[in-house]
């Protein structure tokens, strides 16, 4: 872990999997958890 | 030869059924199993007259026609088959006096199928003991049945009940409520499709899953075939049925049922006169808040202070133990103080989860929404907003969906657009860090000035809320009406495995929730500070090293001069200077600019960003309260967290609308982009204006 280059790339790492979880999280539309219907309001219980 | 009728007990579960059951029967019963199925079947004969036998089954409780269970389809399935050789002549639907209005539910749709039915209430013995009376002739003629009053207990009204079953042939077999009023157009074809059914039961048919027998079966498939609605637009006709009969229920309960607790003789009334009494209701609830938020602060500030220390004491061996490095310092100075700005709130929001579940398991709560929703309809609002509102002190998200229970549309709407103003889980860690830095810790009457603040925070919350409510009400041009009847729960000492689980289930959603985002945005906040583009971040050294040549700095010093220059001149600073003229007048740097930006996605960022952005780059053990207490105001010199920023600081997150998740439930909720835009927007506006206002006049 002295050699900066591979500090260097767990920083990437880390920063790629922070904003793919930031991404998924706001923007990305999300799953459905069941096929239950719930009617019009369908709250995806 | 005697004839023998048949007759159906049905009733919700705990009413007395079963003694009414035995009363009728003695020790002529037998019990067997339904066909098919392990649900117990429990028959005997009842001799009515010389010439009248009744044969008497005991059904299953059940609340509703709405089958959710085997024990539920059993009734419905004998209600709907008249060839079944168990179907009623006259059903008996026996209701605990205590509770007739959620009784009267079932009771309505059992009329509904045109069966003669008898209401028996039941436990009337206990009626002047809990302050009711009840008016039998209205509700009689409303109700369009025959009502006996009985009390199994006291063995009386049996044979009322006796002579009224005698009589069957007399009684109105009239439906409370026609079919048609739950969608005119819906039925109006059902009725040409059928015209020989009655609607109720073809409704019933279409929208139970259950068994009818062989006999008919033929007739039945033909009605389910009947499809012109898709399961959600049934679901939501059934909804609409239930409201439509609890307001049926509600207007004869209104005239019919009167309880008065002031002539209540037991402990329960006796409690209930007190805690939701006009004046000494709101005081002791105020009291009870008071005693809340000190505890809050007296119980919570050792094991903090513990979990304060222990992550700055685990960043500075972290930067020790590992060789040095970018990602080393990602993790000492990004991650683990973006953590340690989550896990410190841990005790704080436990205790306020204990004890908002302890009053919830109490059943205080209950009283507490009857107590508001006297506050509430001046408002604009039903009792049921209460709910919400009381909920959102957790989190927004469940408090907006549990808005779904709120009749009118009017009544949701403002509810849902006004609940992000009560105080969350997530504002609390905001307001704790800046109390803890601009409040002194005196007290007054032995009631912390912190302790204080914090509850004063709350009140502002919910009165935000009450008032944007009154506005909005004023405002929203919908017409709407509802009525609120709140069934209040025994009073019981909170079960110790109830509240633990609450607490921990509430405890570990908030910090493994917010723990997650925290986490994410600490590190994209870290690469943030801690690279910049051009000379004046490459060449830091170089340009501080020039800049403080004759002030013979030593090297602490210097590496902090450095540190701040690379800070300044990191993506982050450069973003911070941008947006510090439009927060400067409300007393703020460009580092809590920063913060305020980041947590536009969840208040609870705040602390984990400004306790990323004023580790980096430093070298010193310290905890995230002390970094913020020695932050030096860039331009007026002295505290930057002072009373007057602090304040405003604290007012800016009682106003504003940082939460996307609450923006997309919002949206859900009320299928438009129109009201979350809205609330985004004025509450961000009021946030700003309040904020800047108590900053211009405090400072």
């Amino acid at each position: 872990m002295e050699n900066p280059f591979i500090q260097k790339v767990l920083v990437v790492v880390t920063l790629i999997l922070a904003l793919g979880y930031l991404v998924s999280k706001y923007f990305l539309p999300k799953k459905k958890k069941s096929d239950k219907d719930c009617g019009n309001g369908n709250c995806g219980c | 030869m005697s004839k023998q009728i048949n007759i159906a007990l049905i009733g919700n579960p705990n009413t007395g059924k079963t003694s009414v059951f035995n009363a009728l029967t003695g020790l002529n019963q037998q019990v067997g199993n339904y066909p098919g199925i392990t649900v117990e079947k429990k028959e005997g004969i009842c001799k009515l007259d010389r010439n009248l036998k009744a044969h008497v089954i005991d059904l299953p409780g059940t609340y509703s026609l709405n089958a959710s269970s085997l024990d539920e389809n059993v009734v419905i399935e004998l209600l709907l088959n008249r060839n079944d050789k168990d179907f009623p002549d006259v059903v008996v639907v026996v209701s605990d006096v205590e509770n007739l209005k959620r009784n009267l539910l079932l009771f309505t749709q059992i009329k509904d199928l045109e069966i003669p039915t008898i209401l028996a209430i039941n436990m009337a013995d206990r009626m002047d003991y809990k302050g009711i009376s009840l008016d039998i002739p209205y509700l009689e003629e409303h109700l369009k049945t025959k009502i006996a009053l009985i009390s199994t207990r006291k063995k009386t009204g049996i044979e009322d009940l006796k002579a009224l079953i005698e009589n069957y042939k007399e009684m109105s077999s009239e439906p409370c409520l026609k079919a048609s009023e739950i969608d005119n157009d819906y039925f109006n074809k059902l009725r040409k499709a059928f015209p020989n059914q009655l609607l109720y039961k073809l409704w019933l048919v279409i929208t139970q899953d259950v068994n009818f027998g062989k006999t008919n079966r033929k007739e039945i498939n033909a009605i389910n075939s009947f499809k012109t609605k898709t399961k959600g637009d049934l679901k939501r006709l059934q909804q609409k049925e239930t409201i439509k009969r609890y307001q049926f229920i509600n207007n004869v309960l209104k005239i019919g049922q009167t309880i008065d607790v002031n002539q209540a003789k037991d402990l329960r009334s006796k409690l209930d006169r007190i805690l939701t009494h006009k004046i000494y209701g709101y005081l002791i609830f105020f009291l009870i808040l008071l005693v809340i938020f000190q505890a809050i602060y007296d119980w919570s500030a050792i094991p903090m202070e513990f979990i304060d220390s222990t992550f700055a004491q685990f960043s500075e061996w972290t930067k020790n133990a590992l060789p040095a490095g970018d990602f080393t310092s990602l993790l000492a100075e990004g991650i683990i103080p973006g953590l340690g700005g989550i896990v410190i709130f841990i005790p704080q929001i436990a205790f306020l989860f204990l004890f908002i579940a302890i009053l919830e398991e109490s059943g205080y709560m209950s009283r507490v929404v009857f107590l508001m929703d006297k506050i509430m309809r001046r408002f604009g609002l039903s009792g049921k907003s209460i709910v919400p509102l009381i909920s959102g002190t957790a989190c927004a998200i469940p408090a907006i969906m549990a808005t779904r229970n709120i009749e009118s549309w009017k009544e949701r709407l403002i509810t849902i657009l006004v609940t992000p103003f009560t105080t969350c889980a997530a504002r609390l860690p905001v307001y704790l860090i800046i109390i803890s830095l601009v409040i002194p810790e005196g007290s007054f009457l032995g009631l912390g000035y912190q302790a204080l603040t914090l509850m004063l925070l709350y009140l502002i919350g919910f009165g935000s809320a009450v008032f944007s409510a009154y506005l909005l009400n004023k405002v929203l041009k919908i017409q709407s009406k509802t009525f609120f009847v709140v069934e209040m729960p025994n009073y019981k000492l909170p079960l110790f495995k109830n509240v633990a689980l609450t607490v921990l289930e509430k405890t570990k959603s908030f910090v493994v929730g917010a723990g997650k985002i925290i986490l994410a945005i600490s590190i994209v906040l870290w690469v943030l500070a801690s690279y910049g583009p051009g000379e004046n971040f490459n060449n830091a050294e170089k340009i501080v090293s020039q800049k403080f040549q004759k002030d013979n700095l030593n090297e602490s010093e210097l590496s902090k001069k450095i540190a701040s220059h690379k800070l300044e001149h990191s993506f982050i600073g450069i973003a911070g200077h941008a947006i510090e003229p439009a927060i400067r007048p409300l007393g703020y740097d460009w580092k809590i600019g920063i913060a305020i930006v980041s947590s536009f996605a969840a208040r609870e960022v705040f602390v984990g960003t400004l306790a990323t952005i004023y580790s980096v780059g430093s070298d010193d053990e310290e905890t995230i309260k002390n970094r913020m207490a020695g932050e030096v105001n860039p331009i007026l010199g002295g505290p930057l967290f002072n009373f007057a920023s602090g304040i405003s600081l604290l007012l800016f997150y009682a106003f504003a609308m940082q939460c996307m998740s609450t923006l997309a439930i919002v949206k859900r909720e009320t299928n438009s982009w129109k009201w979350p835009a809205y609330q985004l927007v004025v509450m961000t506006a009021l946030a700003y204006l309040v904020a800047l206002a108590s900053y211009q006049f405090l400072k």
